[in-house]
């Protein structure tokens, strides 16, 4: 061992680091080049000449406005995969980067004398490696896939969203399609039916769930019996065979048209679905819409008058019975004042089938009754688990200082359980939404439905399937997002 | 403690009664956990209740306050008797303040905001009011300056007097004390039971279950054993721990001083 | 009274203690908890008759259309079909005819031996692996895990060599394609998981990152997505002339699903272990994959056995989904036998259907207990 000082030995063992880690992020390169060119291209020059071409594609992608905005991302996105290769060079550099920050300016502490011993190094070493596995390995996959695409001669990109579509849709809401419309508008279509079937299925779930996680912690065994048998029955049956069922058992043997089953002489049940009365809104009807959001902005203000004239007089206001007044009683009046400016379009049947009226098809509601019933027994289990995570203490504690039952739930227990049932409550809504997506299994016409009719006419499947994990994905970071947020907010308070 | 020394410190006691139990009995399932109890508390009593685990002094206090309820016998609390009458059993509960061994504390509130809960919404008073007299109280347990911290971030004594506090501002007539020090480290208990003797010293009526007998000796004017559901000895704390006439209360007291 | 209390003023002892008694009828026994959880006040009065009226409308229902009105055999629809007034229920006779290809798809029947093999040998595994006090864990997890997939592979799939004819998996189907889908999910998924899960909590930023992605990625979007990803992407990610077995396919979908999920849970209990033991594996010197496999992951995995067990659910519910795909599991081969003109009858898709939820119930069910009673044991065993 040389009679060197500390601070020179220490001098040389970052050289020779430096100078390792720069070898191997070189071999890095190398063996990633080798990969990429092996792989891919079949000779290495193939990678260079390729990047002169992705620039241009992205650029005449950011400069091709007449697919409309779905085509204009869809570029942007296939050049942004085509480029992945250059931000995956671009991130090696960036690593290499990080390890000379490391070394000259981050990490001045004693390093091991030998470098493949040193914890840092080995650390970012095998960090590297894995990286440019990573890579190869998507490169890899990446370059079969243009191969194989181009092999069936299927263009890649997104043009095709603006071509016909050619399908009909049993379900549009909100916009307007005929068969004659884009794929880009019927993705648009399932993706409004897939959001409108969540939506309604979410608030029913919440309110079942709700119900049921209460009545399992009645202190009357037969109710709570009851709510324990339904959920311990729903959640253990897969949804799509709950699905299946309701759409095959209850609703398809449904009479047809002809002889359909009537309620209230104008609700109509058969096998092509739920037809209804339509309202038709003339001119006065504004004037009721009105008085409703009046009603509720005057709600809002009252609760906030009243709650601050408690605060002062100690006088309470009975803000929930004058807000249901102002709510629902306003409008009504309204209603009758002007004249009731609404009539119905009442469906009647011609031919075989019904025309007219409002009609839901028989797949949503055989989606929305399994998802509800499935998704509100887990609803059930957490609302149960969140008020029992309220110590009894607290209960008796409230009671104590003389509070009713209903001032001590409102109080003293829902805002505890709310903190724990609001997080796993959030996912519950986001695997609802994703359950949707069963629906294609009897053809309600959501995101995935369509997608795959798309896929199946088109063959553009890369482009569909990222076009639906970008829908899914963004829902899913939103909801986290929000959790995030309500962690955050609800912590701040406890501390 | 004779009358004269009582009353020297101010603490005296009035015929009227505030508590009565009448050949009370409760069962849990089969188990006979209160037999035949009777109690009479007058106004301005210190009473404390002390036993083995198990002895039901608990439950005895919970039935005042109707937290558990008795199956036969008679609870009557400022002249109302006990029943199923909800309206009654608020009333009552208004008027008898409770403190429990795990505080019981609400986390999601801070101090301030467990002392005017109740007084805001029971007693319908303006918040300003009930602001008021709750750092009034939180001065008397001296611990004005937590005011707007959560109950999380106090030590256990501090919680337990924020409790009394509580407890305190809806002006109850009497206070019952489940084991208030037990949970707390010795440090932490003098500073609990300094608030509950400057309690007693100001008139309140009170039933305290503790096995600090320094407290029964310094502020109580009846000490009650129970054993297996039932009073087996009462007496006033001087004789009581001088000269205990049951074998029981003897073996007991043997063991809790050494 | 007077004789047992001696009073003087206000103090009193007694001299004997009072004998416990029986609390008063009304509140004990059958009586007392009838008044206590049925009839406690009006309002609980009408919800339990409320409650025993929908009970029994459904239990009637079930037992008129399941027993009484059942049809338990017959060669076609015929026997099915009401004639001459009587209500038909159930036809159970459909059932009977299908029940083998339920079962075992289209696996040939003089071959399905096998089949039971496998299974017998994967219960005997099982049943060593989840009795808590049954001896010898790590090796029956080896055998699990490592021998018996590469077993069952080959007395499912065949060996010519060894005399077993070569089953293609398109062959397979019903109960045993379930079955299989599941398993490999959870033999893949339990390790994938846990190496997500440490990559999540690694120092590094590379490895955190890209588990992060993984992770978030699968848990983001639905599993029929995925199923269709693997089923039209994955031959586009291979080389031109690889092809990929049609039930290979949707199990990496599977696999790769499932470990996500499964990464979340081992986390959770990679969090929960204290501070300490990892300071304490430390100060004995051991390596990162020493302390990880001797001391942590073994009290990880421990404690969020229920999480696991609700994870492998999840899983075998939705490898029902495959049936969308095309392939024939349980519920694909069923939704493919109600096509049978031969028993088209009212009665067929509703007997089918509680016939599956029957299975898939079962099979659920049994594993959530299990999982509870790993709660309790787990729970006990911490207090001890
Ligand atoms: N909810 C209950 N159900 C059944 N038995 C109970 C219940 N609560 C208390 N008991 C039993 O009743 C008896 C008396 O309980 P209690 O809490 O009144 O005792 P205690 O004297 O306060 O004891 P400790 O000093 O331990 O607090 C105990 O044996 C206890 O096990
Ligand atoms: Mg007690």
């Amino acid at each position: 061992m040389s009679v060197a000082t500390p601070a020179v030995r220490e001098n040389g063992a970052r050289s020779l680091r430096l100078g390792l880690v720069l070898f191997f992020t070189a071999l890095s390169y190398a063996i990633f080049y080798w990969a990429a060119s092996r792989f891919y291209y079949g000779n290495a020059t193939g990678l260079l000449a390729d990047l002169g071409s992705y620039i241009g594609n992205i650029a005449a992608a950011l400069v091709d406005f007449r697919k409309g905005v779905l085509g204009w991302i869809g570029g942007i996105l296939v050049a942004l995969a085509n480029f992945a290769p250059f931000f995956a060079l671009v991130y090696i550099i960036g690593v290499g980067l990080r390890i000379l920050n490391w070394l000259l300016l981050e990490h001045p502490r004693p390093a091991s004398p030998n470098p493949l011993t040193d914890r840092h190094f080995r650390n970012i070493f095998f960090e590297l490696l894995m990286f440019t596995a990573l890579a190869v390995f998507v490169w890899w996959i990446v370059g079969n896939t243009v191969t194989n695409l181009q092999e069936r001669k299927i263009a890649s990109g997104f043009d095709f969203l603006s071509a016909t579509a050619g399908f009909g849709i049993n379900q549009v809401l909100f916009i307007d399609y005929t068969e004659s419309s884009s794929y880009g508008t019927a993705f648009l279509v399932g993706l409004i039916n897939t959001l409108v079937l969540s939506f309604i299925g979410i608030v029913l779930a919440t309110i079942l769930g709700f119900i049921v996680g209460i009545m399992r912690l009645s202190k009357n065994w037969v109710i709570a019996k009851l709510a324990a048998g339904y959920v311990e029955i729903f959640r253990n049956i897969p949804l799509l065979l709950q699905i299946f069922a309701w759409y095959n058992v209850a609703l398809k043997p449904l009479p047809h048209p002809r002889q359909s089953i009537v309620l209230f002489d104008s609700i109509y049940l058969n096998n092509r679905g739920i037809y209804s009365p339509k309202p038709i809104f003339e001119d006065g009807w504004g004037f009721v819409v009105a008085a409703f959001f009046s009603g509720i902005i005057a709600s809002i203000a009252i609760a906030r008058w009243a709650k601050k004239r408690q605060m002062e007089t100690g006088q309470p206001f009975p803000v929930f019975l004058t807000s249901l007044g102002l709510i629902l009683g306003l409008p009504l009046i309204v209603f009758f004042l002007t004249g009731m400016p609404v009539h119905f379009d009442y469906p009647h049947l011609r031919g075989f089938n019904f025309q007219g009226g409002m009609r839901v098809i028989p797949e949503f509601t055989a989606m929305l009754m399994a998802l509800t019933i499935y998704t509100a027994t887990f609803i059930a289990e957490i609302v149960r688990a969140g008020i029992l995570a309220v110590p009894h203490g607290q209960t008796e504690a409230a009671l104590a200082l003389g509070l009713t039952r209903g001032q001590m739930l409102r109080l003293v227990i829902i805002p505890q359980a709310l903190r724990v049932i609001i997080p796993p409550l959030t996912s519950q809504y986001l695997n609802l939404t994703k359950n949707s997506s069963l629906a294609v299994a009897i053809a309600y016409p959501d995101l995935v439905a369509v997608g795959g009719i798309i896929l199946n006419q088109s063959g553009q499947a890369v482009e569909i399937i990222a076009l639906w994990m970008l829908v899914y994905l963004s829902i899913s970071l939103a909801t986290s997002a929000f959790m995030n947020w309500y962690n955050a907010k609800m912590k701040l308070v406890e501390r | 403690m004779s009358i004269e020394a009582q009353e020297k410190k101010g603490m005296s006691v009035s015929d009227e009664v505030v508590v009565e139990m009448i050949d009370v009995n409760k069962w849990y399932g089969d188990f006979h956990v209160l037999r035949d109890i009777n109690l009479t508390v007058y106004r301005g009593e210190r009473i404390v209740i002390c036993g083995p685990s198990g002895s039901g002094k608990s439950t005895l206090i919970r039935c005042i306050n109707r937290l558990e309820e008795h199956q036969a016998g008679k609870i009557i609390v400022l002249g109302t008797e006990l029943t199923e009458d909800i309206k009654k059993i608020e009333e009552i509960r208004r008027e008898v303040g409770m403190v429990f061994q795990h505080f019981n504390l609400f986390p999601h509130l801070t101090v301030l905001e467990n002392c005017t809960l109740a007084p805001i919404w029971v007693k319908r008073m303006p918040k300003k009011e009930a602001e008021e007299i709750a750092m009034h109280f939180l001065e008397k347990v001296r611990i004005p300056d937590q005011a707007h911290k959560y109950p999380g971030q106090l030590s256990g004594g501090q919680q337990q007097r924020v409790a009394i506090a509580r407890s305190l501002c809806m002006n109850p007539q009497v206070m019952l004390f489940d084991e208030p020090t037990s949970a707390l480290d010795p440090e932490m208990i003098k500073e609990v039971l300094d608030v509950m003797v400057d309690l007693a010293e100001s008139g309140m009526t009170m039933l305290v279950v503790t096995h600090e007998m320094g407290f029964a000796r310094q502020v109580a004017n009846r000490v009650i054993f129970m054993d297996q559901g039932q009073i087996v000895e009462q007496n006033e704390p001087e004789e009581f721990f001088t000269n205990p006439k049951s074998d029981r209360t003897k073996l007991f007291l043997s063991q809790i001083l050494h | 009274m007077t004789d047992t209390v001696k009073e003087h003023k206000r103090s009193f002892y007694r001299t004997e203690m009072l004998p416990p008694k029986p609390p008063p009828p009304a509140s004990t026994g059958v009586l007392g908890w009838m008044r206590e959880n049925l009839f406690s006040s009006w309002w609980h009065t009408i919800l339990t008759f409320v409650g025993l009226y929908i009970i029994w409308l459904i239990v009637s229902f079930l037992v008129q259309f399941a027993i009484i009105d059942a049809v338990w055999s017959g060669q076609d629809r015929t026997a099915c079909l009401a004639d001459g007034g009587r209500e038909i229920g159930a036809c159970w006779a459909f059932i009977r005819v299908w029940h083998n290809k339920y079962m075992f798809g289209f696996y040939p029947e003089d071959q399905q031996w096998r089949v039971l093999v496998v299974y017998a040998i994967g219960a005997v595994l099982l049943a060593f692996l989840l009795i808590p006090r049954a001896p010898g864990k790590r090796l029956v997890m080896l055998l699990l895990f490592v021998i018996y997939p590469v077993l069952a592979y080959i007395l499912l799939y065949g060996m010519s060599s060894l005399g077993l004819p070569v089953i293609e998996t398109t062959r397979w189907g019903g109960l045993m394609l379930t079955l299989v889908i599941a398993a490999v999910g959870i033999v893949i998924s339990l390790p994938l998981g846990i190496l997500f899960a440490l990559g999540r909590r690694s120092q590094m930023p590379v490895i955190r990152f890209i588990s992060i992605i993984f992770i978030e990625f699968w848990r983001g979007v639905p599993l029929i997505t995925v199923l269709f990803m693997s089923s039209v992407m994955l031959p586009l990610f291979l080389p031109e002339g690889v092809t990929l077995d049609k039930v290979i396919r949707p199990l990496v979908g599977v696999a790769l699903f499932a470990s996500a999920y499964m990464a979340e849970v081992v986390r959770g209990g990679l969090q929960a272990i204290p501070k300490g033991q990892y300071e304490g594996a430390q100060a004995l010197g051991l390596t990162y994959w020493q302390m990880m496999l001797l001391i942590i992951l073994p009290q990880a995995l421990k404690m969020v056995i229920p999480g696991i067990v609700n994870t492998f659910i999840g899983l075998f519910k939705d490898t029902s989904l495959v049936s969308i795909i095309g392939l024939f599991d349980l519920l694909g081969i069923a939704q493919a036998s109600l096509a049978d003109a031969k028993w088209a009858t009212p009665v067929t898709a509703p007997t089918v259907y509680l016939y599956l939820a029957l299975v898939y119930w079962v099979f659920c069910f049994g594993m959530s207990r299990y999982s509870i009673f790993m709660e309790n044991y787990l729970h006990t065993g911490h207090k001890r």
